[in-house]
């Protein structure tokens, strides 16, 4: 590449002799030599031209001189003589360029210099002679005489320094004394030119032959000189690209002078002290242009002499000296190619960092040039950036260097810097990521592994990138802990998801989806969890059935755990038709189950009644919870009262599990929902046999066994209703107050089922219990006992109404008096008990006997064989006997009456009043009085 | 009493179908006892025929109809509530007596009957209460006097009040009416009653 540069510098320095046409590299295709002189006519025309021909003024004037030979007038004739001789070279070089003959052989060139040679002896002091000496230095140049030449502009100089032709003769000496190798003498002929001053058109070409000259003496700093002088006329004034154009147009010839030149300048600054010495030559010329192409020409002959380290340190210097010259950078890579060349890798390395650092993008160089100006110094800085990461990144790998590793890093930071739209740019970042993770900088490395990833495109490595920065994420998540890493662990999950997005095909995005799921399932992000493992189950083509278990399983749990139970249910039927372990398929039905459970749980909650039973019901017969569901369900529809619909989901869950610790509840239930729904018989055998049961409570026995005689009862099964009344007294003696209660309840049944003996019998067990409770007793015992002796002491009162007074009364009235002892006794144990409503009873009872007793006493057999007299007096005893019985009976009655003042008013007191209006009408038979009947008038 | 007898025209006429008799109607500017005998008197003494010949559920059907269409006559509420005391309807009886007294706050005879159905059943201090309303609103409702004594003397057993009620009623009807019964109680109360006074002095 540095030759191709180097050629197309030389090319643009062919550009440098166009515009010096009088330059020896001008415009002519021919190498311009001291040949080209030749022809050339000085501007030393002493009167117009001629309107007619040479030859025939040449006529004219060979007429007037033989005319002057016979005269004496010396100045026409030497001036014709000079116009003769003048005319005769332009008729010798007309006919030269008419006929294309050689001037060399051309009789009127001698004959000129006849005429001049005569003059010169003839008229010494004609005031032209300066002119005829400079005319036959030019004839003789026509014929090829170059002594003669010479020595004609030798006398012109020597004779008229001040001559208006001094330069051009001092060039022309220079020329002929240069090619005769007198080079002391040619060097002095231009330097003569040249202290005429710039304005001389013969000053740029003496410049150019006094360097050589000065050069072929070996006196190289006045040739050096020369040379730079010349430049600086040529090229000093153009801008650096006109200076690269101007020698790129030079013709082949110009261009060859131009590169001796060079090549001449290089070998005098080789044998002097190479840069240091071009940098001194320069150092007064406006040489900033051109001096690249002497730096160029140096380092060049280094080369070709395999001076590797001189040429590069010749480039290096110029890149030094000229750092935002637009050619420095070409010359910092020649640099590095020459010491590729002299094999000095670790100099071309050093010179490779040299030029980063000169040339990198952000450097000033740039600040003076665009990169779309150098494309090729950008395909050169990228190129070394390059080579200088990949060489840093093998020595860091070989060698574990840190610094190696840093190195390596900042190259490729430095190139995605320069150029973060490179195509390579992604490549870099990849290779970046990789430096920084082998050198442990995970987080930098994850950094540089997403740009890779996702800042560029048509990567073909992205997809890797983006799973390198994954690793290298959860690597340095390894270095959190607390709430950082919880925070990572969340913007992982995101970069996860980026990843698998992005790159769905990647052989790691189904692994890293599947990943992500689970931690986010495990972080209990349930929602993010279940998309994401459902995204990876919607990607085409599927992806492998393990991965599909994986995330059938997060979203099953997933939708489990955040309470979507009618997807959970589908989720776990999913996966459970994914060829899973037999105990996670076990565990999977459970979770289905759980999932229909949990939707009749929500239905319940809702209110939708029957969706939550049937959901309830459809849950799989083997699951463990089947049990409870159904239960719930038998439950659900209890609370909401519907009894019919609740008794086969109850009798179904016994029948299918009778040994389930909810069936004594189900019992229960079902006995609840038979008295519920009407089927009152049905729920007394309920009843009765949990009363049975004897894994039940006790308690619930009890009120259960009361519920089923209640049952009975009421539904006049009355043998049921005996049957379990009595098993309730007799199981359940306590508390006192419910089993005396039970016992009420077999009295009533007695008389439903006219039992009368029974129902003795139980009140007897009332009045016991009553008094066997001692403390215990209630109002309610002693209400219920009191009723019963109240009951128990009439049949006494029906004995002693039965007992008849006959004849003897004394007899009979013994018998009638104990059994109205018994009666008494029986009723006033009934009054004892102090309940009001008994007392009257008992009172009104017991005022009856007496009544009775009074009556029964007059009403009684009358003795036979008495007179009337001794019946009257007989009649008379007795109503002495009776008589204190009707006014204990009236007493008594009166004792009630007086009850009703306080506000007792019952039957027994009423009836009181009846027999008190009967034993004593002018107190007590007295009735309101009212209307019979209204008229529409009243 | 227009717009009242507005309200209920359709359901008069509807029990007076179903009473295969026709409920006559006061015309215009005249009250039902103004067209006497009109025939919402003969309507009226044929339910109260009814009654006094013991056809008691025809006399109530017809009582019911007339207090339905006149409330305002009392008597005939009165007549309804005995009707149905005698039919053991004692709980109807109160709610025709109460709705009576309700229109008529001044008709004696409704709250006599109320009472009495009060003390029967054993609600003595009510009874006492609405006899004295009965004597309040009607101070020469003589039977008021009796009930209350009565009420007083068996049940309330208070034999001085007793007395006084029975001294007063013996004042109300009069010398003239001969009641030798509530004389003769008037007689033991007093002699009861001055003994009683006497113990008291005593003690």
């Amino acid at each position: 590449m540095a030759r191709r540069h180097i050629t197309a510098l030389f090319s643009g320095l062919v550009a440098l002799a166009v515009s010096g046409s009088c330059l020896a590299w001008g415009s002519s295709d021919e190498p311009q030599t001291l040949k080209s002189l030749k022809g050339r006519k000085p501007d030393v025309r002493i009167s117009e031209p001629e309107p007619v021909s040479s030859s025939q003024k040449l006529e004219a004037y060979n007429e007037f001189l033989a005319l002057a030979e016979s005269g004496d007038d010396s100045l026409l004739r030497v001036e014709a003589m000079r116009r003769q001789a003048d005319l005769y070279m332009e008729l010798g070089e007309e006919a030269s360029l008419r006929d294309g003959g050689l001037l060399r052989d051309d009789p009127n060139q001698l004959q000129a210099i006849a005429i001049y040679n005569q003059i010169r002896v003839e008229y010494p002091d004609y005031d032209q002679l300066e002119f005829v000496v400079y005319q036959l230095s030019k004839a003789y140049e026509n014929v090829g005489n170059q002594a003669e030449v010479l020595a004609a502009l030798n006398e012109l100089v020597s004779r008229w320094p001040q001559s208006k032709y001094i330069d051009e003769a001092q060039f022309r000496r220079g020329e002929i004394l240069f090619i005769q190798q007198e080079y002391a003498g040619a060097e002095s002929a231009y330097l003569a030119v040249l202290d005429r001053g710039s304005s001389s058109r013969f000053y740029e070409q003496s410049l150019y032959k006094h360097g050589w000259s000065c050069f072929k003496q070996g006196f190289y700093p006045p040739g050096i000189e020369s040379f730079l002088t010349l430049m600086d006329r040529k090229l000093g004034m153009l801008d650096e690209t006109d200076v690269a154009a101007k020698v790129d147009a030079l013709s082949r010839a110009d261009r060859e002078l131009f590169d001796d030149t060079l090549r001449v300048m290089s070998l005098v600054f080789s044998y002097e002290d190479g840069a240091d010495s071009i940098r001194g030559y320069v150092e007064d010329h406006q040489s900033s242009s051109y001096a690249y192409l002497l730096y160029q020409s140096l380092a060049d002959l280094y080369l070709e002499k395999e001076r590797y380290s001189d040429a590069a340190g010749v480039f290096e210097a110029y890149a030094a000296d000229y750092p935002d010259h637009f050619e420095a950078p070409i010359f910092q890579a020649e640099a590095i190619e020459a010491y590729k060349s002299g094999g000095f890798p670790s100099l071309v390395l050093e010179s490779k960092k040299q030029y980063v650092s000169i040339y990198g993008l952000r450097a000033a160089y740039w600040t003076v040039w665009l990169p779309d100006q150098r494309p090729e110094v950008v395909a050169e800085l990228k190129g070394h950036l390059t080579d200088l990461a990949q060489y840093d990144h093998a020595r860091a790998q070989q060698d574990n260097d840190p610094e190696a590793y840093a190195a390596a890093a900042e190259w490729y930071r430095k190139y995605l810097d320069y150029f973060p739209n490179d195509p390579d740019a992604a490549e870099r970042s990849f290779l970046l990521g990789e430096v920084l993770m082998e050198s442990a900088q995970p987080l930098e490395a994850m950094e540089a592994y997403q740009a890779a990833a996702y800042n560029y495109s048509g990567f073909p490595q992205a997809a890797e990138a983006g799973f390198a920065a994954i690793l290298a994420s959860r690597v340095y998540r390894e270095t959190l802990s607390g709430e950082a890493a919880v925070a990572w662990d969340r913007q992982q999950i995101m970069e996860d998801l980026k990843f698998t997005n992005a790159y769905p095909d990647h052989e790691e995005a189904f692994p890293v989806l599947i990943s992500v799921a689970e931690e986010l399932f495990e972080n209990q992000r349930f929602t993010a969890a279940s998309i994401v493992a459902g995204e990876l189950l919607t990607r085409k083509p599927a992806a492998d059935r393990e991965f599909q278990q994986v995330a059938w399983r997060v979203v099953s749990h997933a939708r489990f755990d955040q309470g979507s139970f009618v997807y959970a249910e589908q989720a776990y039927r999913e996966l459970a038709n994914q060829d899973i372990p037999t105990a996670e398929q076990n565990e999977v039905q459970e979770r289905i189950a759980a999932s229909i459970f949990r939707q009749a749980e929500a239905e319940q909650a809702n209110g939708n009644i029957d969706s939550a039973v049937a959901n309830y019901l459809r849950i799989d017969d083997s699951s463990d919870i089947k049990a409870a569901a159904v239960f719930d369900a038998a439950t659900l529809l209890i609370v909401n009262e519907r009894w019919s619909d609740s008794i086969p989901v109850l009798e179904q869950f016994r029948s299918t599990y009778p040994d389930n610790s909810l069936s004594n509840d189900v019992s229960q239930k079902i006995a609840y929902s038979y008295l519920q729904a009407g089927m009152l018989l049905a729920a007394a055998a309920e009843f009765e046999q949990l009363a049975d049961n004897g894994d039940l409570d006790p308690e619930i026995r009890r009120e259960s066994l009361w519920q089923a005689a209640e049952l009975y009862q009421a539904q006049n099964d009355l043998v049921a209703a005996k049957r379990t009344y009595r098993q309730f007294v007799t199981e359940f003696p306590e508390p006192m107050s419910e089993s005396l209660e039970g016992r009420f309840r077999l009295s009533e049944l007695a008389t439903q089922m006219d039992e009368p003996q029974v129902r003795v019998a139980v009140l007897k067990e009332i009045i016991k219990q009553d008094e066997d409770a001692r403390k215990e007793r209630s109002e309610r015992s002693q209400y219920l006992a009191a009723k019963a002796s109240l009951e128990l002491a009439h049949p006494y009162w029906e004995t002693f109404v039965a007992a008849k007074l006959t004849a003897p009364l004394k007899k009979s009235m013994k018998r009638k008096k104990a059994r109205m002892e018994d009666a008494l006794t029986a009723y006033n144990k009934a009054a004892d008990y102090g309940v009001a409503e008994v007392t009257t009873v008992a009172t009104y009872q017991v005022g009856e006997i007496y009544y009775q007793l009074s009556k029964d006493l007059m009403a009684s057999e009358q003795p036979a064989n008495l007179n009337e007299e001794e019946l009257e007096q007989y009649e008379i005893l007795l109503e002495e006997q009776a008589f204190p019985f009707e006014e204990k009976a009236i007493e008594l009655y009166e004792v009630n009456v007086a009850r009703a003042a306080n506000g007792l008013y019952d039957q027994a007191v009423k009836d009181s009043y009846g027999r008190l209006a009967e034993l004593m009408p002018g107190r007590y038979a007295k009735s309101e009085r009212t209307e019979n009947y209204a008229l529409l008038s009243d | 009493m227009r717009c009242f007898l507005t309200r209920i025209l359709p359901l008069i006429f509807v029990l007076a179908l179903n009473a295969c008799s026709t409920m006559p109607r006061p015309g215009p500017g005249e009250s039902a006892s103004d067209a006497a005998p009109s025939a919402v008197n003969r309507y009226y003494d044929r339910a109260l025929d009814e009654m006094r010949n013991g056809e008691d559920t025809r006399a109530i059907e017809l009582f019911e109809n007339f207090v339905a269409a006149y409330p305002e006559y009392p008597g005939a509420s009165l007549n309804l509530a005995k009707l149905q005391l005698r039919n053991d309807r004692a709980s109807a009886a109160v709610q025709v007596l109460e709705n009576c007294i309700l229109l008529n706050p001044d008709y004696a005879p409704a709250l006599n009957q109320l009472a009495i159905i009060f003390r029967e059943a054993g609600e003595f201090d009510r009874a006492n209460t609405i006899y004295l309303k009965a004597i309040q609103v009607d101070s020469n409702y003589a039977l008021a006097y009796f009930n209350i004594g009565v009420l007083n003397d068996l049940y309330l057993q208070q034999p001085s009040a007793a007395l006084d009620y029975y001294q007063q009623y013996r004042a109300l009807i009069g010398v003239d009416v001969e009641d030798a019964e509530v004389d003769r109680w008037i007689r033991d109360l007093e002699r009861r009653t001055g003994t009683a006074r006497k113990a008291e002095v005593a003690q």
